[in-house]
């Protein structure tokens, strides 16, 4: 547990300053889950800066320096805040009582879940294969021969004199900078390094809380939504077995959905600064990041047209496709977009072949018990989301998820992928990366239905 | 001070009558025994047991102790019966480890294969498997045995001293009000996580349909909530009822999560001295590591230079491997790699992984590799492996 909490002061309280500039009563709990992760892209920058100049760097002196950096913030703030803070809390302890012994059953089942998911994670060792097979592999060398150790793929290593290789050479750096950082406190010890990931789920919970309740106004359905994300088989198991990269991107990409979208509503600065952060954050992780952004960059363009231009870009993006099919697609030198193959450099090329995997689907989803009644709610969602007259809030996030799923369509059906989602392993994993924006979208649903069911109660 | 109100007692009560109704009716259907004429039970355990591999029997006809590779097989002489008239396997075994599974072995007259199906985790108690679930329980079973080992990839291979006690194995028909809780041992089945579970929280494959925990929930939630509508209830209750079933699925995994917990607790807590998953590996990876001259962080500089070929056909042991290698400058030799074998030169190493089971073998100081043949020189060896530093 000391390992836990020692990493959440550390990456929160390096997050915090110019963050916390902006906490108060209802918020704080946004700020601080967020901070975290602030603090953590701040953390892989001067590793970066390092790696850039081509000097080596002491862990230990560089975390035991965040270490002190931190709790001085961290104690600063608590000073400053403490009054603001209490308030807050007295504010969500104010429950009303018909609906405080739901809140405390599921509080307690929250914390099972919390308390079973700390002992899991401190007992075992490296277990996930993306691990050992890479992230934390690639910062196993570093730790030995320094974050400049350049590493190179198979076939080079066959005729290189010293190189070492990684089967994650060209892949972003961050999850495993993030092992070296910490075994500056914790040494080369797998299990206390992966206390990493209980920590990060915490600020995550908090973060979601603090948007969700930003959105809808209630605290109810914020923490509501934090108890189905806390509970959920898959994401128990995510955290459990630590050294995957999708629930940092999970993180990052809802972190930078969220603020954009209050950018959108409040026209504030910092949340379009919040939001870029999140996208580069995003990008340190995984090379499938640019998918999200390109994604996202797309949903924010089209919620920002009217109506009316936005059928209009519907009727392009159709004319486009027709034009592309028929003159069988394009092709810039390396890159390559046609209906037989898509070929990105640094990502991959992929052969295009339909390949029926919705038995998987359909398990994975509706029989497994990863997201218990999760997508079961999908139907329901979709049909709520048509009765509701102000869109306002819904555009984006549904146009997100919309685009997302013709992605995955696109890669699990039409593409060699379609084994993963047959065997399903990255399957899963890619929706865990979308699932805070889809647990986002159905609390507004929630929340705009209720309210027009309100005002037409008051009208009549 | 909890304010529960009338209603709410009224539509808990009535989803518990309707969960118990309901378990009731897919436990039937659940332990059904196939239309055949009834038969008497088989006891298995009896005094012509054969204890097979290295293992042990003890005094009593029932106690056994491990081989040396921490396993145990058993066979039962029995006369030749028809599967069709056991649908059901009744395990009590005591004292067994919980890094160790049971397995069920049997052959089919007129069948040379061997079939096998793992059966629910022994826990000093009775448990009742449903074998006749399993597509290969048919036709006339002329051998049945019992293969009781650790888990595939993560148990622990220590052999326990302890004794091992089977209480009772017994085929047999099912009987509905004897097995009521059967249902629920399949729901709440230990399981250990695997490094492929994080992709795929399954449920167990013998179940029907119906009898899945998340489908039985939400066929329960349905009908809860369309008795709801019909005795127009709020709609505040009717989402009640929706957290309600969530509650109980999450019930059913938190039960079968703790079990996992108290397991890893015994197992893996242990962080001065944590055993592993693949514990042989790490063995092979540290004495490798001492023959190349590596016993501190200070020397990683003198083995950069020595390169590494592992050789090994099982893609999940060649990378854990390299992973517990490190610092050491290793990979694997694939036979797609071929062309690249004109970079191996003297001074380099092979390390062959369990050499009495790998078709990489030495013959006059050669190391035959795919089509390539490399003189060599062996520095080092265990039963687990063979290092050989490539001479020309």
């Amino acid at each position: 547990m000391i390992n836990i909490l020692v990493l959440l002061l550390v990456f929160t309280g390096m997050g915090l300053p110019w963050m916390a500039n902006y906490i108060n009563a209802s918020n704080w709990q946004k700020i601080l889950g967020e901070s975290f992760y602030i603090g953590v892209f701040k953390i892989l920058v001067i590793y970066n800066i390092f790696q850039w100049l081509g000097l080596d760097i002491n862990n230990s002196f560089l975390f035991y320096l965040c270490f002190a950096f931190s709790t001085v913030t961290t104690a600063y703030y608590i000073f400053v805040y403490k009054r603001t803070m209490i308030n807050g809390v007295r504010e969500r302890l104010n429950l009303k009582p018909h609906f405080s012994n739901i809140v405390v059953i599921l509080a307690v089942f929250a914390f099972l879940h919390l308390i079973f998911i700390e002992i899991q994670n401190q007992s075992l060792p490296l277990f996930a294969w993306d691990a050992w097979y890479g992230w934390v592999a690639k910062a196993k060398i570093w730790y030995f021969y320094g974050i400049n150790e350049n590493l190179v793929g198979r076939v080079e290593w066959f005729s290189a004199k010293e190189a070492l290789t990684s089967p994650i050479h060209h892949y972003p750096d961050g999850l495993s900078l993030l092992y070296v950082f910490n075994s500056g406190i914790f040494d080369w010890n797998e299990t206390r390094l992966n206390a990493i990931y209980p920590a990060m789920f915490i600020s995550f919970i908090l973060l979601i809380y603090g948007n969700v309740k930003l959105i809808t106004q209630s605290s109810y359905l914020a923490f509501g939504f934090v108890f189905v994300l806390v509970s959920l088989p898959y994401v128990n198991n995510h955290i459990i077995l630590s050294g995957y990269a999708d629930i940092w991107m999970a993180a990052y990409l809802f972190i930078s959905f969220v603020n954009i979208q209050q950018y959108f509503l409040t026209h504030q600065k910092r949340f379009l600064i919040l939001s870029a952060i999140s996208l580069i954050s995003m990008l340190m992780f995984k090379l499938e990041a640019w998918v999200w952004v390109n994604i996202a960059i797309m949903s924010v363009g089209l919620s920002l047209l009217s109506k009316f231009s936005q059928r209009k870009a519907y009727f392009i993006l159709a004319c486009v496709i027709a034009i592309w099919y028929l003159f069988g697609g394009i092709s810039i030198g390396e890159f390559k977009i046609t209906p037989e193959v898509v070929a990105v450099p640094w990502i991959g090329e992929f052969q295009l072949q339909f390949v029926n995997t919705t038995d998987a689907w359909l398990e994975t989803f509706f029989m497994s018990n990863n997201w218990y009644f999760l997508w079961y709610f999908l139907l329901i969602v979709v049909i709520i989301s048509s009765k509701i007259k102000d869109r306002k809030l819904l555009a984006l996030p549904g146009l997100f998820l919309v685009f997302s799923t013709i992605f995955l369509f696109v890669l699990f059906y039409m593409t060699k992928a379609s084994v993963f989602a047959n065997d399903f392993t990255s399957s899963n994993r890619v929706i865990l990366q979308i699932l805070p924006i889809y647990i986002y979208f159905i609390a507004i649903i929630i929340s705009e239905y209720s309210k027009q069911l309100n005002s037409k109660k008051k009208e009549s | 001070m909890f304010v529960i109100k009338n209603s709410f007692i009224k539509s808990l009560f009535l989803a518990i009558v309707l969960f118990v109704c309901l378990y009731s009716i897919v436990s039937y259907f659940f332990l059904q025994n196939p239309d055949n004429p009834s038969q008497a039970q088989i006891e298995l355990m009896n005094d012509k047991v054969y204890v097979a591999n290295g293992a042990r029997a003890q005094s009593a006809i029932n106690e056994f102790i491990f081989s040396e590779y921490g396993e145990v097989d058993l066979f039962f002489p029995t006369v030749p019966f028809k599967a069709d008239n056991f649908p059901a396997l009744e395990v009590d075994i005591r004292n067994l480890t919980s890094n160790f599974q049971v397995e069920l072995v049997w052959k089919i007259q007129g069948n040379p294969s061997v079939f096998q199906m793992p059966l629910i985790q022994p826990e000093n108690n009775t448990k009742l498997n449903l074998i006749s679930r399993n597509p290969n329980w048919q036709g006339l079973i002329e051998q049945i045995g019992l293969r009781i080992h650790p888990y595939a990839d993560l148990g622990i291979k220590e052999s326990s001293e302890n004794e091992i006690f089977i209480q009772s194995l017994l085929l047999r028909k099912t009987n509905f009000v004897r097995d009521y809780m059967a249902l629920l041992d399949y729901w709440v089945q230990f399981d250990p996580p695997t490094q492929g579970s994080i992709n795929h929280v399954a449920t167990k494959d013998e179940l029907q349909f119906y009898s899945k925990p998340l489908i039985f929930i939400v066929i329960f939630t349905i009908i809860y909530a369309l008795t709801l509508v019909l005795l127009k209830t709020q709609i505040r209750i009717l989402l009640l009822s929706i957290i309600f079933s969530w509650l109980v699925i999450d019930m059913v995994f938190l039960l079968k999560s703790f079990k996992n917990s108290i397991w890893l607790s015994q197992t893996y807590s242990s962080q001065e001295n944590q055993k592993l998953p693949d514990q042989d590996l790490k063995t092979i990876a540290t004495q490798v590591q001492i023959l190349l001259g590596y016993r501190q962080q200070a020397d990683k500089d003198l083995i950069r230079e020595k390169k590494i070929y592992l050789l090994n056909e099982n893609k999940y042991e060649l990378f854990r491997l390299i992973y517990h290698l490190i610092p050491v400058n290793a990979n694997y030799v694939g036979q797609s790699d071929e062309e690249l074998f004109e970079s191996v030169k003297a001074g380099d190493y092979f390390l062959v992984i369990y050499p009495q089971y790998s078709s990489f073998k030495t013959l006059g100081g050669k190391l035959s590799v795919y089509s390539k043949n490399f003189k060599v020189r062996e520095v080092g060896k265990s039963s687990y492996f063979s290092l050989m530093e490539v001479v020309k």
